[in-house]
């Protein structure tokens, strides 16, 4: 398997809260960097998504980007069209440190992500809704 | 079997939910906190933490310790966490065949020494980690299995 690339791309500092977050709760992994837009008046996406392409250059590249629809999103969608590399928005904290720790592939990924496990989940339902039993041995 | 005991004030958060539990390849959590066993809610957010395929008990000291045989011959891989030096200086002596103690985060106190980056301890701590290390378990610092292991030595 070639090596991996993981890229966090968002709007402000996000990417960069999002790798800050992982370093806490996973530690370092050099596979993985944030790249945050539009932080300065003169920030230019496509010529950021250029330099992540070449910096990505024979590995296998993972991009995460925060907002389906926004801009980071799109500037990257545009290029599945010419490159290849995995695209993957909306995301969690939690679907980064399962990437992170678990090293999925592109179709355990695509199942991870259609389990719902990394959505946003209303809390209150949950109350209740927990087994407690705590003798099962 | 036992993979790791490790003392963690947060109990079930991120670092051990999925660093450690992943890395040790847990199958099984053991909570040990006195105040946790009696907080349904508290329950339930650790029941949330965890990963999962994941096994979770939340027991009381008292309670474990009736069934610390048990827990030494499950079929799982076990991971054990205590909330504080207390429960697992009780845990420990009371069942005293443990080869190592992480400590892993202990909250700073007042009049509390720093030992490590999130490892706190009051002289009454360090008397309950003594006690921990006189049955010949040893005691060591260390955030995430990516971070340093310290040992720590109290008998010196």
């Amino acid at each position: 398997m070639s090596e991996r690339k993981i890229v966090i791309a968002t709007h402000g500092k996000l990417a960069e809260g999002f790798l800050t977050a992982l370093k806490i709760i996973v530690g370092e992994n050099e596979e993985i960097s944030a790249v945050n837009c539009y932080t300065t008046p003169d920030f230019d996406l496509e010529q950021t998504i250029d330099r992540i392409f070449e910096e990505a250059e024979g590995k296998e590249l993972f991009v995460f980007t925060d907002l389906l629809g926004g801009s980071v999103n799109n500037g990257f969608f545009k290029r599945l069209g010419t490159k290849q590399f995995h695209l993957i928005t909306n995301t969690s904290l939690g679907l980064l440190m399962d990437c992170s720790l678990m090293n999925p592939d592109a179709d355990e990924l695509r199942k991870k992500l259609g389990s719902g496990e990394f959505s946003a989940v209303y809390c209150n339902d949950l109350v209740g809704s927990m087994g407690l039993e705590d003798d099962d041995f | 079997m036992i993979k790791a005991l490790r003392i963690d004030h947060r109990l079930v958060h991120g670092q051990v939910a999925f660093t450690w539990t992943h890395f040790l390849s847990a199958t099984r959590i053991i909570v040990i906190d006195d105040k946790a066993a009696g907080d349904d809610f508290q329950k339930m957010a650790l029941n949330m933490a965890k990963p999962a395929g994941v096994k979770l008990n939340v027991f009381s000291v008292e309670k474990a310790l009736e069934r610390a045989e048990k827990i030494d011959s499950l079929n799982d891989t076990v991971f054990i966490i205590f909330g504080g030096t207390k429960e697992a200086s009780r845990y420990i002596t009371g069942h005293p065949k443990f080869k190592e103690l992480n400590l892993g985060g202990i909250t700073k106190k007042d009049g509390s020494t720093q030992y490590g980056e999130v490892v706190y301890l009051t002289k009454e701590e360090e008397e309950d980690l003594r006690k921990v290390q006189q049955t010949g378990c040893r005691l060591f610092i260390q955030q995430l299995p990516t971070t340093k292991k310290e040992e720590l030595n109290l008998l010196k």
